[in-house]
């Protein structure tokens, strides 16, 4: 386990965004839930949204993976525009992400929840073959990734368990392996701390940073714990009401007065 | 005429609906319940017009209402939609042969409504009306006005509607649910009474007429998207008009008004689900403030035994299977290798509901069609019989595909209104087409036969069709093992995630439709050829509503319990027919109702239940025998 910082990306070249959301705008009847946000995720970098209850970071989340169609405005993955694409499409593009409330496969077991995850994004199968008991060709890649991934968030014990009665915290750390499982570009964590005890948000931090390491998967973290996110990220956006009032280095949303009193200021001292 | 029924019926339905997010399949059977009652105290026992109704409709309709909703429908109102679709499904099952025990099940073509035997013609506006016909138009005004000014205007009004908008809320702030959801229950029923009573005249006093003349006001329920009961009303009015429309303008003879006027509302349905699935209109969802809808909680048996004990009950299954048949004699062999037949036929709902999680009500169809395909080929092209089944499995895949696009952007709810719609219009059209129903005699079928080795005994048939049977059992235990299977337990985990990993969800279930009309149209096929005879009124609707019944009983999710389910409807009913009065076996039916009803929450099934006490008991007897090892049952 190495323990450098991989705060500081090794990528030279000024690559298109992996993640990129131009002008979105999304209305539910009078009210507007996002305003024009723009927001860019650079390839191999931690990016971290924060913003009250209601700020629209969750619908952002849902126009990014396609599960709720802005009114107005473009999200593109790496360059290309992806509007008009499906949910799955955008996954098969390299965008994964976790949610707020736990969706995880309940009938399947943990280790199931990966390995479908891991093969969703990466292996063709046909259904002739399927029932035919043809479609499992034993596939070592697929077991060291996915073996890899439970063991560093230490679910090797469960792995075998349906996911329906799992404690919430160790629900929380199977949905961010599910999330990565598919060796996705950038990964979208709503709230992955929530309900996460001290011993368990240290394993979720240090899998995201392994999964850093040589790799040049983007991260965008909604979180309520202002340290994780500000000690994780890069670069952090500040939405509150739908707007985005305020973005920057870590340090300087810390200390943006506009940030410390829609959000910061009363989060920081509770 | 029938729109004013239609709508008193709807309005009863969308009512309870409202109330506690349950749409009663049953509505039917408690129509028909209602009218025997009336029939029974007024024609057999000659009490007057005027008491029989008010017994029937004004007391013993509210009460069923409330006994249901005492012992079934107040434990289902957070269950998931398919729990609580199979259960009042259960009840459309159970409650029909459960009347005819007790009142006798003879044919009544002709019963009187509220008019009398001989009701009185009137003119009214230059229209010749009679008697009966008047009463239902009072009747539909009547219901419309009391109801718009109760729900308008009075305290209990008000309550029922907060319970509608949010039953959490509406708890707390005091309003006593259970109480108002028991009171919906008791007039839904007193609704679905008084059409049956009005209808009486109207069409035969009988469960099949009965269904058909109910499930033609869902279309109205549909029409109003289970919400407005305004719209219930003109939706119910407006299929009545169509329908009497089509009587002045198409021809009185020939397969067009014959198959397409009772068909109409059912083309109504099935038009208005598509409708508003393009325009991404659910029906409404459950109670955003209560908890979580609790769901069945699936366990996969495999992993919880050790390999030894389950290859030991797989060894045992398959000894009595192979063997069984050579202790019994040559009818007994008969009735069994038909179970097996239906038990591949029952393969079908352990794909698209055990794995793929939906509700579909038109497995029947498939299996029609596969019967159907099967004699054309072989009867009337002269194909060879084991080619003309396969074909006839592959030609009705389209029939599950085509289903599948239209349906399975659906709700639960609505995919399976849409497949029992396709049924319907499928009996009524398809199905009435003279080639293939020879005027009700249907087409006969030879038995396979490799070159002059024939199946025709049924000992040969029954291992013929236990090979097939095994065959696509192995297919389906493949499936889930497969990444497929692992697509369709997320799609029945959560449709959302499954779509953000980049599992396409529609053609996810697509896959399951399409290989569970493959499996249907095969086992139709072989159930034809085992009964020399291709019918297509064999594979009705209603019968196939039955069938989802008796596979729920047994257990949806596994192969064994489609194959014991297949196994027992035909045996059960020759044992108690062979040894108890006839009316006895109305009875099976009722059993498998309540057994629909009783394991809805168990998805494995009875089979799963007797096989956990089994070794519940073999766990304590060694606890007890044999010293304690260290083993865990992990």
């Amino acid at each position: 386990m190495s323990a450098d910082p991989v705060a500081t990306p090794a990528v030279s070249a000024p690559a298109a965004p992996a993640l990129a959301v131009s002008a979105v705008t999304v209305r539910f009847g009078g009210l507007t839930a996002l305003d024009a946000i723009d927001l860019d995720v650079a390839p191999a970098t931690t990016v971290g949204l924060v913003g009250p209850n209601g700020a629209g970071k969750t619908t952002l989340f849902n126009v990014m993976s396609g599960l709720l169609a802005p009114d107005e405005g473009t999200v593109s993955l790496a360059g290309r525009d992806v509007n008009r694409l499906s949910p799955p499409a955008r996954a098969r593009r390299g965008l994964a992400r976790t949610y707020q409330r736990s969706e995880l496969f309940s009938e399947l077991t943990v280790r199931e929840n990966l390995v479908l995850a891991y093969r969703a994004r990466r292996r063709r199968h046909h259904l002739t073959l399927d029932l035919l008991g043809l479609g499992r060709h034993h596939d070592a890649q697929e077991d060291a990734t996915v073996d890899g991934l439970l063991d560093s968030l230490r679910l090797g014990d469960v792995a075998g368990q349906l996911a329906d009665a799992l404690p919430l915290g160790t629900g929380r750390l199977v949905e961010v392996g599910r999330a990565l499982a598919a060796d996705p570009d950038v990964v979208l964590l709503d709230e992955p701390s929530a309900g996460l005890d001290e011993h368990e948000t240290e394993l979720l931090a240090d899998a995201l940073r392994r999964a850093r390491l040589g790799s040049t998967v983007a991260f965008l973290l909604v979180e309520h714990d202002v340290d994780l996110v500000l000690g994780l990220s890069d670069h952090v956006y500040v939405l509150d009401f739908g707007r985005c009032i305020a973005s920057g280095a870590p340090d300087a949303i810390r200390s943006d007065p506009a940030v410390r009193a829609a959000y910061l200021g009363t989060e920081v001292e509770s | 005429m029938l729109g004013g029924v239609y709508a008193i019926s709807a309005v009863g339905l969308v009512l309870t609906y409202k109330a506690s997010h349950i749409f009663n399949f049953a509505h039917g059977a408690i129509a028909y319940l209602v009218a025997s009652c009336f029939y029974e105290l007024n024609t057999r026992r000659g009490w007057s017009i005027g008491a029989a109704a008010v017994v029937s409709i004004g007391i013993i309709g509210p009460t069923v209402g409330l006994a249901l909703w005492a012992v079934l429908f107040r434990r289902l109102t957070r269950a998931t939609p398919t729990i609580k679709l199979v259960s009042t499904v259960g009840l459309f099952v159970a409650i029909p042969p459960a009347t005819q025990f007790v009142f006798g099940d003879e044919q009544i073509f002709r019963a009187p409504g509220l008019a009398g035997d001989t009701p009185d013609i009137v003119n009214v506006l230059g229209t010749r009306l009679d008697a009966d016909q008047l009463i239902i138009f009072g009747a539909a005004l009547t219901v419309a006005v009391v109801l718009a000014i109760v729900l308008r205007f009075t305290g209990f009004g008000l309550s029922v509607r907060g319970v509608v908008d949010s039953q959490t809320m509406s708890e707390l702030v005091g309003t006593n649910s259970k109480a108002i959801s028991a009171a919906t229950w008791a007039i839904g029923s007193f609704l679905a009474g008084l059409a049956g009573v009005l209808v009486a005249p109207i069409i035969n006093l009988s469960p099949g007429s009965y269904a058909v003349f109910v499930i033609a006001s869902f279309a109205a329920a549909v029409i109003a998207r289970m919400e407005s009961l305004t719209l219930a009303f003109g939706g119910a009015l407006l299929v009545g008009v169509i329908q009497g429309l089509s009587v002045k303008f198409l021809p009185s003879s020939g397969i067009l008004s014959q198959g397409i006027r009772p068909s109409i509302p059912f083309a109504v349905m099935a038009v208005f689900l598509l409708l508003y699935s393009n325009l991404g209109k659910e029906p409404s969802q459950p109670d955003p403030a209560g908890a979580a809808p609790r769901g069945p909680t699936h366990h996969r048996a495999p992993g919880d035994r050790p390999w030894w004990q389950r290859g030991t009950t797989y060894l045992a299954g398959a000894a009595i299977l192979l063997l069984g048949p050579q202790l019994l004699d040559t009818f007994w062999i008969g009735i069994v290798a038909g179970g097996v037949a239906l038990a591949i036929i029952f393969l079908s709902f352990t794909v698209v509901t055990g794995e793929g999680g939906m509700i579909s009500l038109c497995q029947i169809s498939f299996a029609g069609v596969g019967a159907i395909a099967t004699a054309q080929l072989a009867t009337e092209h002269g194909w060879p019989i084991g080619l003309a089944i396969l074909v006839g499995g592959v030609i009705a895949m389209p029939c599950g595909m085509l289903v599948a696009m239209l349906a399975v952007r659906l709700g639960d709810l609505y995919l399976g209104l849409a497949t029992l719609s396709f049924a319907l219009l499928l009996d009524n059209i398809i199905f009435r087409i003279e080639d293939f129903d020879q005027v009700g005699a249907g087409v006969f079928l030879n038995r396979p036969a490799i070159g002059s080795f024939t199946f025709d005994s049924d000992e040969r048939f029954y291992y013929l069709l236990l090979a097939v049977f095994a065959v696509l059992a192995l297919l389906i235990a493949n499936l889930r093992r497969s990444t497929t299977g692992l697509e369709l337990g997320a799609v029945r985990s959560s449709e959302t995630a499954t779509a953000t990993i980049g599992v396409s969800v529609v053609r996810t279930k697509l896959t399951a439709f399409t290989f569970s009309a493959f499996i249907a149209g095969i086992g139709g096929g072989l159930l034809a050829t085992y009964r020399y005879l291709a019918l297509p009124s064999d594979y009705n609707a209603l019968l196939g509503i039955v069938w989802l019944a008796v596979v729920v009983t047994w257990g949806i999710r596994s192969p064994w319990g489609a194959l014991v389910a297949g196994l027992a409807l035909p045996v059960i009913s020759q044992l108690v027919s062979d040894n108890l009065e006839p009316r006895y076996v109305l009875l099976t039916a009722v059993g498998f109702g309540l057994g629909a009803i009783g394991l809805a929450r168990e998805p494995r099934g009875m089979l799963a239940l007797q096989a956990q006490q089994l070794r519940g008991l073999a766990g304590w007897s060694r606890g007890r025998l044999a010293r304690p090892t260290a083993r865990s049952h992990g």
